[in-house]
């Protein structure tokens, strides 16, 4: 363990390896959890029906969103103009056919690229369906529907939607900072280990570590290691900041979200180890890192919803650890257990044994 | 044998770094290794070390083919590199114990290999001092206490003094004296023909991936111990006078080296070569004689001087 204790004091002796493991996600988290946290969507709606539901039904969306008064003419202009995130259009007879249990489409169009819109579409989904269980208990009966609905908006069970929506934002939010919590980790976890090994290479200590019985793989695993305490106290700390400052919601467990995070630093390590084996240099390295990781953030679904990219673009993703990463977070956020992960787990942990094998295929000569 | 190299080949693409080199160094030797750059010195020691994969041929270290038990040989083998591969932002002490740590050194051979090895290099004050605070020779020394740290039956020395004061390369030239006498073959490989001279007890001449003299200094000697060396101060630099000389019958070979011309002639005759710096009318302001050295030797079977260049 001789390459892993002495990578620890490596650490401990560079503030600015300590520094930057700790600061990069840190950062990235403030400005992404900032970011999504204050953004509120604007709704644009058209009420053909006009009935007490639909008005009632507006009224609680004020409550989650700015509502824009729209036309059948102008509403395509006012969405591409980005006046309006979204526009909902109610038909004759909606309130009709949810009494009478056969509910009717509610149209929403908002823009393909805008994500702000997507908590509001939770929040309208859930409350379409309170309505559609309320009228199933009505029977078909609208008195029994609008008194039902009267109870609806005046006692508890108002909070307790209001208290899903916040959940919905929440985990939005959450989801976009573990995006950029995988951006961060990617960048530091292949940058710091193909810095590490490089200088090795530029000081000659590598070749001299290997006239000893090291071999490589070994070499390669003490490295890893040591890389991978290094990201447990990247990923607590982030951990922390984010359910401490931000009251992040990570679904059932944080540990979940954990377990998840540290299987996808050991990838981003094995790529950052798997890189030091190909490039000569240290600028070679960072040009390489920078290269490496910012596309691989953009194609696995780190900065934007997986589900707006392009269909081919989403197949390539599921040749990226980020997309693996970001799917198992996104499983995990909204509710599912570490069970319902093992594929993501499963494929993450193919990516690692890959570029480790990559990085500790014994080359003919390790001097040049 | 120590180490047993037989028909070795390595090649690179085209270049043919060994070329079917085959070599004997005995248990308690000294043994030198000699060559210009590119002369495959680097190559054949890398290949001991089992740092770089030979095409064709045979290492045989301590009896064993390295091929088949390379981490238990290398347990008794150490490198002094060329280059001073150490951490500079590790502690003297830091630096010995990792090397230590490395050959998989029981806790009590570690602290006793330490300090034996910080004592031999007599760095044992300076132990928790950063080698970015050492002298160019404190390095050389740190770098050879990382080497000696497990005891090593077989140390190999590559261009240990390079760019150290005398009193630092004499340090250390003792030093090799003394690990030799306590058992430890040495296989130093230097540019400095003195070093070699003073304290190898055998050397081996490298050029073109070839060994193409082996013995002892006065062995060496003997190749060319027919031939007579003229050294011939002249007033200005003349570097055609070089080949004037060269296409004398009795010049085996002729160089310049700033003022001096160094003639090596295999007849006693010297009037021939001396009466074409005459013809070409360069002016001689001392001439003296010279017994055959390392160096002339090196020059005679290369053609070539040893400090071209490092390698």
């Amino acid at each position: 363990m001789a390459v892993f204790l002495n990578n620890l004091k490596r650490f401990m002796k560079s503030k600015l390896t300590l520094g930057l493991s700790l600061m990069i996600p840190i950062v990235f988290i403030v400005v992404a959890f900032s970011g999504s946290g204050t953004q509120r969507a604007t709704v644009g709606i058209i009420d053909h029906d006009g009935t007490r539901l639909t008005k009632q039904m507006i009224q609680t969306i004020k409550g989650q969103a700015d509502v824009a008064r729209v036309t059948d003419k102008n509403q395509r202009d006012q969405l591409i103009n980005g006046h309006v995130d979204m526009v909902l259009i109610v038909d004759k007879g909606f309130t009709s056919s949810i009494i009478d249990g056969r509910p009717m489409e509610l149209k929403g169009y908002h823009v393909t690229e805008s994500n702000v819109s997507a908590g509001l579409g939770a929040f309208i989904g859930g409350y379409l369906q309170d309505m559609e269980l309320m009228a199933k208990q009505a029977q078909g009966r609208q008195q029994s529907f609008y008194q039902a609905l009267d109870q609806y908006n005046q006692n508890h069970l108002r909070l307790n939607v209001q208290s899903a929506d916040g959940q919905a934002r929440q985990k939005e939010s959450t989801l976009n900072s573990l995006g950029f919590v995988i951006y961060g980790c990617l960048i530091m976890l292949i940058a710091l280990p193909s810095k590490l090994i490089v200088e090795d290479k530029e000081k000659k200590i590598f070749d001299r570590f290997f006239t000893t019985p090291l071999s490589l793989k070994s070499y390669n695993a003490q490295h890893i290691l040591s890389y991978v305490l290094l990201a447990n106290v990247t990923i607590f700390t982030m951990l922390a900041i984010l359910a401490g400052g931000f009251h992040a919601s990570f679904g059932p467990s944080i540990f979940n979200v954990y377990v998840v995070l540290l299987v996808f630093s050991i990838v981003a390590i094995s790529i950052g180890v798997a890189l030091s084996a190909v490039v000569k240099n240290t600028r070679q390295s960072n040009a390489l890192t920078w290269l490496i990781t910012t596309p691989l953030a953009m194609l696995g679904g780190c900065f934007w919803p997986l589900e707006i990219m392009p269909s081919f673009m989403q197949k390539l993703a599921n040749f990226t650890p980020t997309a693996w990463g970001v799917k198992a977070l996104t499983k995990l956020v909204y509710g599912n257990g570490l069970s319902d992960v093992i594929i993501e787990l499963s494929v993450l942990s193919a990516f690692a044994v890959i570029f480790f094998l990559l990085a500790s295929w014994r080359r003919t000569d390790i001097a040049h | 044998m120590i180490i047993e190299v037989s028909d070795l080949v390595k090649r690179y693409k085209d270049n043919l770094a060994i070329d079917h080199l085959s070599l004997q160094v005995k248990e308690g030797e000294i043994f030198g290794l000699l060559g210009p750059n590119g002369a495959g010195k680097t190559t054949l020691t890398n290949t001991i070390l089992g740092l770089t994969a030979v095409d064709q041929g045979t290492i045989k270290i301590f009896g064993q083919e390295l091929r088949k038990n390379e981490r238990e040989i290398k347990r008794h083998v150490g490198l002094v590199p060329q280059d001073i591969a150490v951490y500079e932002d590790l502690s003297a002490l830091e630096n010995v114990l990792l090397f230590g740590r490395l050959y998989g050194l029981s806790r009590k051979a570690l602290k006793e290999g330490v300090d034996d090895a910080l004592e031999f290099t007599g760095l044992t004050h300076l132990q928790n001092k950063r080698p970015s605070q050492f002298s160019g020779g404190m390095k050389r020394r740190l770098n050879i206490a990382c080497a000696l740290v497990h005891k090593p039956k077989l140390i190999i020395m590559d261009e240990p003094t390079v760019g150290i004061d005398p009193q630092s390369r004499n340090y250390i030239l003792e030093s090799v004296k003394k690990l030799n006498s306590m058992g430890c073959t040495v296989i130093y490989i230097s540019h400095y023909m003195e070093e070699v001279e003073s304290i190898c007890s055998q050397i081996a001449i490298v050029d073109k991936g070839r060994i193409i003299a082996k013995g002892t200094k006065e062995e060496l000697s003997q190749l060319i111990v027919d031939d007579n060396v003229l050294l011939v101060d002249i007033e200005s630099p003349n570097y055609s006078i070089i080949d004037t000389l060269k296409s004398l019958p009795s010049v085996k070979d002729a160089m310049i080296d700033d003022h001096t011309v160094r003639i090596v002639s295999a007849d006693k005759n010297m009037n021939e070569a001396l009466s074409a710096f005459l013809k070409k009318g360069v002016t001689v302001t001392k001439v003296s004689t010279n017994t055959p050295t390392l160096e002339d030797v090196f020059l005679t079977l290369t053609g070539r001087a040893l400090r071209e260049g490092s390698n």
